[in-house]
Formats: structure tokens, C-alpha cells, sequence
């Protein structure tokens, strides 16, 4: 199983990053359960959603337990440290360096550079997407990225970005 | 067959098309509101309606219930405060048809007033209450409700708390097309029955009784199964809590059997007499009240001894902690080799940048800054960052707390604000309560012309059927004027103009500030505001002000707007004291 914590600031696509991984794996036929918080928190306050892939009946993250953070911002990756595990990656769309050990960080301006690429900040959702396919050895990314093939070509591109960025850091 | 990933809301939305389900009505809440749009979504030839409260949309459920159709009600659990009248009534008279409602409850609580437990309206109710433990529990559960209510011809309530509600889980759906339409989601076939449907307290007792016997069946046809022994301690939860509770016990292999409760009322009382003879210690886990705790009487550990806490959401820590400490094992500190050396920044949930709301507030303080502001509730409570919003109790309240505070108050000016739905939930009666008694008080309307809070859910006046203004004249106001909010000078003036009437009058002024959701519309002035200069970083726009768009540029010491936020309102312009903002060319 791998479980992990999906956050970022209330109108940044936190809920639309962490239902793509989850219908991902369901195409995958992978079971998988997620947990959002909608309403007040969404007027640009915090967000963090839960997600555990695997056989499971919630998606309630222990403290310590996550495999991964992917966060939109680093003061909410910071924000939920206390989630993540000993050598669990670290995914954040920031251009500040982390003052942090014991973790695998993967932290670059997902936005920025999804705006100078792909002609859109929203992309940078998809870029951290491909940063987790490609460093979790548990998931088949080819796979991934055969399923994902319908999905318009500009998001293929921002994952793949992604992806080959997990693969060389 | 399409292999998805579901929210809850949707699953039981699903269900409730796939029991043959013929209207359903609900108000909107967090985190109850997207089962209707689900529902319209799935089953867009079926009646859906957004009523305008929670009261309404019951009687409405059940009135198509008693016809012998098949009906979805839907609210958030405050909203069942609201709609507890006929719920009780109907209990007693049972449906002809099926009606499922569903009161979706908030632990924690992350988007309501309280933590209350509408399991405890249904036990006492005595309406029969499944607990759904996640997604696809959620719609197994659901199907199961409906086939409760058609058998005991009873409504049957279904109480998904919000990690229920907003989870997501791999679900395989039908196609929804392929669906067969039964007869009962045609019409109705109201059957005369008198000492049932309009029954006199004589009968009532007797409805009474009925219902008494049907629960004590149900209860046995549901009763909770014991498993194969495996362990003298045991747990037994319903809802999100078993869900975490299994997954810690399978994680942390935990010397615990555990029994899942679907229905917590009626709880069979045979089942506990027997858990309470199988096992030396039961641990109880449900959110948020000791529902299925209060049925044991022995060996058992909860709420009621202070085992489990009393507030706030269960999490899957606060359960291991509780299970490890019951079967006396101690935790292996995890987090042992990570090392932080910095906090973040808070954040704060805040209006959107160009909210209308935002001006609204700040020409309120601006017309009365000794005055007394009671809010309501929606996107609009967040005035309590403007200082603007003194008071939030329940929907509705701010124009009977305005005309309480006025007569507590008399030398003080106040002003409330209510949204356009939340007026028409609740607001008018209020209103014309004011009017009846001489309230001097001002009511401003704030009209973003949706329910934003919860997604967008349409509103009475914007039906073309009928208007704000149309509803304050019914209510007997005499002084109803609209503002732009986005004109500063204008609202400030228009309030005091409201409060000078108010006081000369002896009656209730209505002032309706009219903008629609920015974030609905997605409006987006092609030009922006900019900061020149002359900024003496007062704080002014971007703290007291609170434009998300503003932020402080800490080196230069001055105000700074980010051009991707800001919409354009140029509201700031006409806020900030130095005359420092103006439209960027
Ligand atoms: S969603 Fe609409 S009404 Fe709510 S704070 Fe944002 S702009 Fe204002
Ligand atoms: S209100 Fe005007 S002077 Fe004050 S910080 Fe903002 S821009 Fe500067
Ligand atoms: S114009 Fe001013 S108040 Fe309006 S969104 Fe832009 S920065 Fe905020």
C-alpha cells in the first residue's frame, strides 16, 4: 500500500491533483481511497487531502505513516510534515530550498516552469503528478502513461516532464 | 460497466437512482451538497429541487413518501434542527412509498456550528439510522435504506459523517442509461387513511405502538453479527470510525475482534447481551455521540468513561492510541530521524479577492464604527476578519439577533448581513417578526445571487419569479434600496441613510448590496490595480482591507498587488488613505 498527504492552499486544484492519482489507480484496478475537505476551508485556506492506495477501508494517514507529501506550496508541505515517514518523499512546487533531512525532497517552481513550457501555471499539478508516478517503484509508470493517454496532450506533456525529472534527480 | 473513483456523495446519490428513487429535495450544506447534484446529474429525467430550507424539503419528501412514491431527502445536520418538526411526525405515520433522508454530520467541525450526532434525532425519533463507514458502504447502505423503508413503510435515515461524504473510492457503476424506470418514479397513488396520515393524539398512540413493534423487528433482522472468536477484547464501531479502526487493527495486528454496527438504532438488544457474554472488554468507537455505547452495560470502554474523547474528529492516531493503550502495548516513536528547522506561515481562509462582500463590510464599519454587527452564515461569516460580523449563531439569526441587540442596545446602531439564500431560507420570517415589532435596525442583504459557500446551488431570484426587494415589501419594509458594493462612497451613504430611517421610523431598513460571485463568473477585470509610491504602508489594504491580492513587500516596505490574483475591482483604490492605488496602464 502506499498512502500519502496531497495539499496546497484552498483554489490551487489540491482536490483535482488528488482524484486524478485516485482514478488513475482506479483504471489501474487498483483499489483506492481519498479524503477531501470541501467549504470554508477552500476560501484560500489550507487544504489537505489523504489518499491510500491498496487494499484499505479509509483514507485516514497516520501521523508518520505518509509515503509521500505533494504539496502545491511549502508552507503547507510544512505544514504536514508530521504525516510523512522516514526517507518518504517530499513533492512540493516551490523555487525556496527546505531547511530538512530525513525525507527525499523533490522541490522545483512545478508552476513556473508549467507556465513557461506548457503555457499555464495550472499544469504544474500535472508536473508534480509525474514526479510521483516516476519515483514510486511500486507503480508501473508505463502503464500510468498508457492509461493516461486520452487525457488532453498538453497534461501528457506536464507529466512526462515530470516523470523524466523523477528519473533524473 | 465504468470502473470510477467516486465521492460518497455520489454513491449514495447512485443508489437512491438505482432504488427507483422519484424526487429528491434538499438544501444545500457542507458536506451534504453534492448528493443532489449527483443525483440530477445521474438521473436528469427524475424531479430534483433545492428547497428553500431544510423543513421544506422534508415535508416535501415525505409528502411524496405518503403518496406511495419513492423520494431522497438531503441536508447537512444543523440543517436537520431546521427540519425536525415533520421528522418527527413522520416517524409515527410511517410512508406509503420509500423516503430515505440523509443528514450528513460534521466532525471536528470543519464547516458548521457544531459536532451534534443526527443519530441521536433518530433515536429520538425513533427512526431506524445506518452509519456508512466509507463510499461504497455508503451505497450498499443506501440500497439498504431503501429497502428498510418500503418493507417497515417507515423513513429511514442515513448518516454519512463528512470524511464519508468527501472520500473518494474506486467503485465499478453501471451504465446509467441501462437503469429500468419502475412504475412508483412515475406518480404517486395517494390512498385516503385519515387516522394514519391526520392522526389525533388518540392515534397517535396507537401509530405509536406500531412503530415500537416494527423497530423491534427490524432490529432483529439487522442485528450486528458476532464473529468467530478470536480474541477476548473486541471492537465494535460504526461508520468512518470502523473504517479507521479496522484499517489500524489490520496495519498494527491488534489483538482485537471487531464488529461492525450498520444500523446503530434500532440496536438489537440480543446482540449486546451476547457481545457483552463473549468477549472481557469491548471498546466502542463511533463519531461524534455514545449512540451504540449507551446500549452496554458491562465490560465496555468509551465515550462514557472518558476513553475515547469527547470533541473533535476521531483520527486514525487518536484510535490507535486508544487500542494500544486498552491491550496495554506501548508505540515505537516513528518519526525518530526527520529534522525541521522551520514553521509555516498561517493561512487563514479569507474572502476571495473582488468579493463584493469584502466593500460591503468595510462601508458598514465605515457608516457605523461604534456599531453592532450580527452575521449569518455562508461565505459571509469570514466578515470576522473585517471586524465586521459580531455574532453567528445558525441561519438566519442575524435579523432576529439584530432587532435582540438593538432592544439590549438601544444607543447603539446595528447592522446585519445575511446572504440572499440563507434570507430565503429563514430570513423572512425574521424580517417580518422585525417589522411587527418596531425593530430599528438595518438588514443588509448581501446578494452574490448563488449559494457560494457550497458550491454554487442556484437561489429563489434568480428564477425570474420573484425579487429580494418584492420579498422585504411582503415582510412590511418600507425602506428597501440597492448599492453597488463596489461603490464605496455610495453603500457608506446608503447605509447611513438606512440607519438615519430606521431610527426616525422606528422600523427596519433593508440596504441590498448586489454582486455577483466573482468566483462563480470567474469575472476578471482587464485591467488591474497597482500600487504607486506614495504607499506609506499604513497596513491598510492589505490587513484591515484583507484583499487576498495584496501582500506586503517586505524589503521595499510598501503595499504590492500580484497581478494574477487581483481582478480588478478597484475597490483598494477608493479604500487606501494615501491615494497610493491606482488602475495599472
Ligand atoms: S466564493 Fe464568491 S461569495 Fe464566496 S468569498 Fe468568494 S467571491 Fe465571495
Ligand atoms: S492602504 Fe495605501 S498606503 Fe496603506 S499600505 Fe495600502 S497602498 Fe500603502
Ligand atoms: S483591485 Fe484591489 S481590491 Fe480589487 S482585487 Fe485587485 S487588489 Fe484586490
Amino acid at each position: 500500500m502506499i498512502q500519502g498527504v496531497i495539499c496546497g492552499k484552498g483554489g490551487q486544484g489540491v482536490i483535482t491533483l488528488n482524484a486524478m492519482i485516485g482514478t488513475l489507480a482506479a483504471n489501474m484496478g487498483i483499489p483506492a481511497v481519498s479524503a477531501e475537505t470541501h467549504g470554508m476551508a477552500m476560501r484560500g485556506g489550507s487544504v489537505a487531502t489523504y489518499i491510500k492506495i491498496g487494499e484499505c477501508l479509509s483514507a485516514a494517514v497516520a501521523e508518520g505513516a505518509a509515503d509521500f507529501i505533494i504539496s502545491l506550496t511549502k508552507d503547507e508541505a510544512l505544514r504536514n510534515i508530521n504525516f510523512i515517514k522516514k526517507d518518504g518523499v517530499l513533492i512540493v512546487d516551490t523555487d525556496q530550498p527546505f531547511d530538512l533531512t530525513g525525507v527525499k525532497i523533490f522541490s522545483l517552481p512545478a508552476s513556473d516552469i508549467a507556465e513557461r513550457e506548457f503555457g499555464g501555471r495550472i499544469y504544474g499539478g500535472q508536473v508534480l503528478l509525474g514526479i510521483f508516478l516516476g519515483c514510486f517503484d511500486g507503480i508501473d509508470t508505463a502503464k500510468a502513461l498508457e492509461i493516461l493517454k486520452t487525457a488532453p496532450k498538453i497534461s501528457i506533456a506536464a507529466i512526462e516532464y515530470g516523470v523524466k525529472y523523477a528519473q533524473t534527480h | 460497466m465504468v470502473n470510477g473513483f467516486f465521492l460518497g456523495n455520489e454513491l449514495i446519490a447512485l443508489a437512491a437512482v438505482n432504488s427507483g428513487v422519484k424526487s429528491a429535495y434538499a438544501y444545500p450544506g457542507t458536506p451534504s451538497s453534492e448528493i443532489l447534484s449527483a443525483f440530477q446529474k445521474f438521473a436528469p429525467e427524475r424531479y430534483a429541487q433545492w428547497s428553500l430550507n431544510e423543513k421544506i424539503a422534508l415535508e416535501l419528501a415525505s409528502g411524496e413518501a405518503i403518496s406511495g412514491s419513492s423520494t431522497l431527502c438531503c441536508m447537512k445536520m444543523v440543517g436537520l434542527n431546521v427540519a425536525a418538526d415533520p421528522l418527527f411526525s413522520v416517524a409515527y405515520t410511517g410512508v406509503d412509498g420509500a423516503m430515505v433522508l440523509v443528514s450528513a454530520d460534521d466532525p471536528g467541525p470543519y464547516s458548521s456550528q457544531t459536532e451534534q450526532d443526527s443519530r441521536m434525532y433518530a433515536v429520538s425519533a425513533r427512526v431506524p439510522v445506518l452509519d456508512p463507514c466509507n463510499p461504497q458502504d455508503a451505497y450498499r447502505l443506501t440500497m439498504l435504506a431503501y429497502q428498510i423503508s418500503e418493507k417497515y413503510r417507515l423513513p429511514v435515515m442515513v448518516r454519512p459523517v463528512m470524511r464519508v461524504c468527501h472520500s473518494r473510492q474506486n467503485f465499478m457503476a453501471d451504465d446509467f442509461s441501462a437503469i429500468p424506470i419502475r412504475e412508483t418514479i412515475l406518480s404517486g397513488t395517494f390512498r385516503k387513511d385519515m387516522p394514519r396520515w391526520a392522526a389525533t393524539p388518540k392515534f397517535r398512540r396507537i401509530l405509536h405502538e406500531k412503530l415500537n413493534k416494527n423497530l423491534d423487528f427490524l432490529a432483529a433482522e439487522m442485528a450486528p453479527k458476532i464473529p468467530e472468536k478470536r480474541y477476548d477484547m473486541a471492537v465494535v464501531a460504526s461508520g468512518y470510525a470502523y473504517a479507521m479502526a479496522k484499517d489500524v487493527i489490520d496495519e498494527m495486528n491488534l489483538p482485537f475482534d471487531i464488529i461492525k454496527v450498520d444500523m446503530p438504532f434500532p440496536l438489537d438488544r440480543q446482540f449486546v447481551i451476547e457481545a457483552e457474554m463473549v468477549y472481557d472488554r469491548i471498546v466502542v468507537l463511533e463519531e461524534t455521540f455514545p449512540v451504540i455505547e449507551h446500549n452496554f452495560t458491562i465490560k465496555t470502554e468509551g465515550r462514557l468513561t472518558g476513553l475515547v474523547p469527547s470533541e473533535g474528529e476521531l483520527t486514525a492516531d487518536i484510535i490507535a492510541d486508544i487500542l494500544l493503550k486498552t491491550a496495554g502495548i506501548t508505540r515505537e516513536t516513528a518519526k525518530a530521524g526527520i529534522t525541521v528547522n522551520e514553521s509555516p506561515v498561517n493561512l487563514k481562509p479569507r474572502l476571495c479577492a473582488g468579493c463584493g462582500h469584502r466593500p460591503a463590510f468595510y462601508a458598514m464599519k465605515l457608516a457605523a464604527p461604534n456599531g453592532i454587527f450580527p452575521g449569518d452564515i455562508g461565505c459571509y461569516t469570514l466578515g470576522v476578519n473585517l471586524n465586521a460580523v459580531d455574532t453567528c449563531i445558525c441561519m438566519g439569526a442575524s435579523i432576529t439577533f439584530a432587532e435582540a441587540m438593538k432592544r439590549s442596545n438601544p444607543d447603539r446602531p446595528v447592522i446585519c448581513t445575511i446572504g440572499d439564500s440563507t434570507f430565503f431560507h429563514t430570513g423572512v420570517a425574521g424580517l417580518t417578526n422585525a417589522v411587527v415589532n418596531s425593530a430599528p435596525i438595518v438588514v443588509a442583504i448581501l446578494d452574490n445571487e448563488t449559494t457560494a459557500m457550497t458550491g454554487f446551488q442556484p437561489v429563489p431570484h434568480k428564477t425570474g419569479k420573484l425579487t429580494i426587494e418584492q420579498a422585504c415589501a411582503g415582510a412590511g419594509v418600507k425602506h428597501i434600496v440597492n448599492a453597488d458594493p463596489y461603490n464605496m462612497k455610495k453603500g457608506v451613504e446608503a447605509l447611513k441613510q438606512a440607519l438615519a430611517y430606521a431610527h426616525t421610523d422606528n422600523a427596519p431598513a433593508v440596504v441590498i448590496f448586489t454582486k455577483e460571485c466573482v468566483t462563480k463568473t470567474r469575472y476578471k477585470n482587464k485591467k488591474t490595480a497597482e500600487i504607486t509610491d506614495a504607499c506609506t504602508d499604513c497596513t491598510i489594504c492589505y490587513e484591515k482591507f484583507e484583499c487576498p491580492a495584496i501582500y506586503r513587500d517586505k524589503a521595499k516596505r510598501m503595499a504590492k498587488i500580484d497581478e494574477s490574483a487581483c481582478i480588478g475591482c478597484m475597490v483598494c483604490i477608493q479604500v487606501c488613505p494615501q491615494k497610493a492605488i491606482g488602475v495599472k496602464k
